[in-house]
């Protein structure tokens, strides 16, 4: 399609003309997002009823804008109460609640807004000029190359587990063990299941995300009357000025946003990769190519914006395999491809060819869907942060009621409730002892998915390992890994040794 | 107590964690033992690393009760001692909400569990605790069963409303 | 305590529900049987192809059993969480399960499941029939079967499949047997990932259901067919059968999507089970159904309103064919 600004603002204008159904799927997208157990896709699915009646633009509108808002509502309770949303939060939490324990809370999520809603709005631009470009990157990055990709996920369990690295990769090994449970990728057969058929599809995803952060969050914040302690929150009560500041402050990460939902757009355009990858690898980057790594993990904004703007990059980048080839490359895309047969409308390249209004149609309103949430980001700012104020003896209880039913959502198992609970004593013990618990949930999030790729690849050459460094786009990737890997010890022996040889020179400003 | 023992760091509890993953990483290998290779190579690699760090771990944790660096006490694991029982009792509710949620529902149990826990956290007086449970269990249940439709056991509270509408 | 219990109004409500509670079960007449929504369980993840044919049929069903229909998707160890739920589930015709014949009823002889045909699970009525094709991506340099074997003669051809207890699995590895090639199987878990495979170059070629290329359009190029002969030659670029470009004398595979309910509910409830089978074959022939799988990219061809005897009978088929490549598929 040619670009000219007729064109460009007949599609925004149009995407714009929908806001009445954008408006309602945004709300219910936030809250998706919010309550753990509801993604995108399953709400999509308890929708369908709903979507299907509509015409199968109106139907594509309503889904996009609930995706994308449910990527920025996953970041919410990830800050306010340490419990993500959704996987792809998982990373926020790392400095979001910290922030909010320092009585930041309504900085910490003017960032994560401000990061989502830019993230997005650039990456879905950045997507409707550059959409056959981005297609081609599934054909280069193939199962060896997505196992290195994972890999930089996975560096992340050594970064967060500076303070005792033994304990943190005893916690990630747990987890990648823990993650291999389930069938196998070949021959389907159950390893380590305890003979419960409800695991042999593996360690379900939502319920251990339940039990390891908002069960074990539950029984801990407990020990307190509230989640910030007397005298560190500025204010109960934050006013209009205050949120619409931090919001604007927001802003002036504005690089790091730009790079970390590209990087999201990249990752989500790979199939099978999603948001959960994309915000791990991005909190790692971002930690890496930090001017104060040492920051990170103890309430650092850029530790909210990379996650954040990462996993909204996500969500056009998640739609590119689905419009560009015609297979949906994560569930969400699925769901979405399901919608358009219904409706007889054909998707992949022929979508372009026939019917190109409604394939770039979806790109902006993606866009027209991220403006269309700036004005819900400051009541939101405003009076979320109030939740921190609520006295524990409510919060965790409400906590462990609702998030057990959001354990329960997914797959229908009283079983997952059960699993939630398990996971929340882990997650207990892990954070009483000093184990971090991301790093157990990086390990099952991320080991399943290495596992498959990396038999995928060694299946495909026929069992010879020297196949991980048989790609040069892998090779390149593998360097940089090392380097990621390497550096920073390096950096910070040559740090310290400068700052022996100038006693009195200070950390410079934050980036 | 001596001074010795007081500057000891417990490690007691820092051991759990360690010890349950190694013994599920010996579980896991013998569970694929009979299993074709491609089923086994990342367990057992895994479990090997596992294995390997909980080693090295142990054998820090040995040279530290030695040199009478750590003790084995539980340290912290509990809590502090005054809100034990509370924290106690919501555990064994939390357990006994799974239990009972198949027979009871969505919504009764989740009202029990609300008023149950308040009131073992110490919400006073007992209308309130119990006030509040009743908005969460119905709100949820509005918010769940009525506009989201979803899959959960039915108790005598949906049954009844599902009779009634 | 005390103000819980005394609370009179909370006392009645509950004594209400305690007394609806057994009598709600006891209402269910035949008379109005389905008298809830019908539950389908779909042993794949959402967004498969079961997923998209289920709907295309429960759209037009709801027209004759005036009930809607509510899904569960049970991925997992290739279609054996999905079984194994199923069978737990109620066993009175208003729970049934969407199945793809062909894969499951290869996992179900292969996987340690405690399930068997006829006995425990009954497909009482087919709706769709299709053969398993092998394709390339179209920027493959493979034009014909012919030269995808010569290849394979040379060195391993990877072939993306959907999972290695499968017809089209089955089939490759029958024609490698057949013609001296080697084919060397890659499981991609689901169709979606399989096509995706074939289609970005990162296996040679795809073996899956005839549909899935066929959806794809101008992304996919059908190589060969495993069938007597190619039924649907518009939509394939003419492609010939696997036989006729192989020169083998492989057996036709296909795989058929059906309906299936525990043994038992055709004991039980047989009138039931007829009232299905009588609705299924109503809607497979309404013309809104027929455009609905066409408008789903699907051809139309493959509608096929096979009785239980088909049905059981192909089960029956693909069984013996799972026990004759056992060893190939398992690993051991």
């Amino acid at each position: 399609m040619e670009y000219d600004l007729a064109t460009v603002s007949g599609l925004f204008g149009h995407a714009f003309s929908m806001w009445w159904i954008m408006i309602p799927a945004i709300m219910v997208g936030l809250v998706a997002g919010a309550v753990p157990g509801f993604a995108a896709h399953n709400t999509i699915i308890i929708l369908l009823p709903l979507t299907l009646a509509l015409n199968v633009e109106l139907a594509l509108t309503f889904m996009v804008s609930l995706y994308c808002a449910s990527h920025l509502g996953g970041g919410i309770p990830a800050i306010l109460v340490n419990i993500p949303g959704t996987g792809g939060a998982a990373a926020t939490t790392l400095d979001g609640y910290p922030m909010t324990k320092n009585g930041q809370a309504v900085k910490a999520l003017a960032l994560c807004f401000v990061a989502s809603v830019l993230g997005g709005l650039i990456s879905s631009i950045v997507t409707l000029f550059a959409l056959p470009m981005l297609s081609k990157v599934g054909y280069y990055i193939h199962s060896v190359e997505m196992v290195v990709v994972m890999l930089f996920g996975l560096a992340l369990i050594a970064s967060i587990a500076a303070q005792d690295m033994l304990k943190g990769l005893i916690a990630g090994a747990f987890g990648l063990m823990l993650g291999a449970m389930g069938a196998d990728h070949i021959y389907a057969t159950p390893r380590g299941t305890f003979g419960f058929l409800a695991l042999f599809d593996g360690v379900p995803l939502v319920p251990a995300l339940i039990g390891l952060f908002a069960i074990s969050e539950a029984l801990v914040m407990l020990e307190e009357t509230t989640l910030v302690k007397q005298g560190s929150q500025s204010r109960g009560r934050v006013t209009w000025r205050e949120s619409a500041k931090e919001v604007f402050h927001a802003f002036t990460y504005w690089w790091q946003i730009v790079w970390t939902s590209i990087l999201g757009l990249i990752i989500g355009a790979l199939p099978g990769a999603g948001a959960s990858i994309a915000s791990f690898v991005a909190y790692q980057q971002s930690l890496f190519f930090s001017k104060t790594p040492e920051k990170f993990g103890t309430g650092h904004p850029q530790g909210v914006i990379a996650p954040e703007s990462a996993n909204n990059g996500v969500t056009t980048g998640t739609l590119v395999p689905l419009l560009a080839i015609g297979v949906p490359g994560g569930s969400t895309a699925a769901v979405m491809m399901i919608v358009l047969q219904f409706h007889g409308v054909p998707f992949g390249p022929r979508l372009f060819v026939e019917q190109p209004q409604l394939a770039y149609g979806v790109i902006a309103v993606m866009a027209v869907s991220y403006i269309m949430m700036i004005p819900f980001m400051f009541p939101m700012v405003r009076y979320m942060s109030r939740i921190t104020v609520i006295s524990t003896v409510y919060l965790a209880p409400f906590i462990v009621a609702f998030t057990l039913v959001g354990a329960f959502v997914p797959r229908g198992f009283i079983f997952d409730m059960g699993v939630a609970v398990a996971f929340g004593v882990i997650g207990y013990i892990a954070r009483k002892t000093g184990y971090h618990v991301a790093a157990i949930l990086i390990g099952v999030i991320l080991g399943p998915l290495i596992e498959r790729s990396f038999l995928l690849a060694m299946r495909i050459s026929g069992n010879d390992p020297m196949v991980m460094f048989s790609s040069t786009i892998g090779n390149v990737l593998w360097v940089m890994l090392i380097l990621t890997l390497a550096l920073p010890p390096l950096m910070q022996r040559r740090r310290a040794w400068l700052e022996r040889q100038t006693p009195k020179s200070h950390a410079g400003p934050d980036a | 107590m001596t001074e010795k023992q007081a500057a000891s760091k417990p490690v007691g509890a820092d051991l759990i964690l360690p010890v349950c993953a190694a013994l599920y990483a010996l579980y896991y290998v013998w569970s694929v033992w009979d299993f074709p290779a491609e089923a086994q190579f990342s367990g057992i690699m895994l479990a090997g690393l596992l294995l390997l760090l909980v080693t090295i771990y142990l054998i820090r944790v040995l040279r530290g009760l030695a040199s009478g660096r750590y003790s084995m006490g539980f340290g912290d694991l509990f809590g502090p001692r005054e809100s034990r029982r509370n924290r106690s009792v919501f555990f064994c509710l939390m357990l006994a909400a799974l239990v009972l949620v198949p027979w009871l529902g969505f919504t009764l149990t989740t009202f029990s569990f609300l008023a149950s826990s308040f009131i073992a956290l110490g919400v006073r007086p007992f209308w309130r605790a119990v006030q509040i449970a009743a908005v969460g269990g119905l709100v949820g249940w509005f918010f769940f069963i009525f506009l989201l439709g979803t899959h959960f056991p039915k108790g005598p509270f949906e049954l009844l409303v599902e009779a009634l509408i | 305590m005390k103000n819980f219990v005394r609370n009179a109004g909370f006392t009645a409500i509950a004594a209400m529900a305690l007394a609806t509670y057994p009598s709600v079960p006891a209402l269910a007449q035949d008379a109005d049987y389905p008298d809830s929504n019908i539950s389908i369980t779909i042993p794949t993840g959402e967004g498969g192809g079961a997923d998209r044919d289920a709907r295309a049929i429960t759209k037009v069903w709801a027209k004759y059993l005036e009930r809607n229909s509510e899904f569960s998707y049970y991925p997992g160890a290739a279609g054996q969480v999905g079984y194994e739920f199923f069978m737990k589930s109620k066993a009175d015709g208003t729970h049934l399960m969407f199945s793809n014949i062909g894969p499951e009823v290869i996992m179900l002889e292969l996987q340690d499941v405690p399930i068997t045909i006829g006995e425990d699970l009954v497909y009482i009525q087919k709706t769709s029939t299709e053969p398993m094709a092998i394709w390339v991506g179209a920027n493959s340099k493979f034009e014909t079967l012919q030269q995808l074997i010569e290849e394979a003669k040379e060195r391993p051809v990877t072939i993306s499949v959907s999972r290695l207890p499968h017809p089209a699995s089955i089939g490759m590895l029958a024609l490698g047997e057949a013609t001296g090639a080697e084919f060397n199987l890659i499981p991609y878990g689901g169709g979606n990932p399989t096509a995706m495979a074939a289609i970005t170059g990162e296996v040679d070629a795809s073996a899956l259901p005839l549909a899935n290329p066929i959806t794809l359009g101008p992304e996919a190029r059908v190589l060969g067919i495993f069938a007597d002969e190619n039924p649907v030659p518009d939509q394939t670029g003419n492609a010939p059968t696997v036989n006729e470009a192989a020169g083998t004398d492989l057996p036709a595979l296909t795989s058929s999507r059906a309906f299936a309910v525990q043994a038992s509910v055709l004991e039980e409830y047989p009138e039931r089970v007829e009232l299905l089978k009588k609705t299924i074959r109503e809607t497979l022939v309404d013309p809104d159904y027929v455009a609905a799988v066409a408008a789903a990219g699907v051809p139309v061809e493959f509608i096929d309103p096979g009785d239980q005897e088909a049905a059981m009978a192909e089960a029956a088929a693909t069984a013996e064919l799972a026990t004759k490549y056992r060893d190939l598929l398992t690993g051991e």
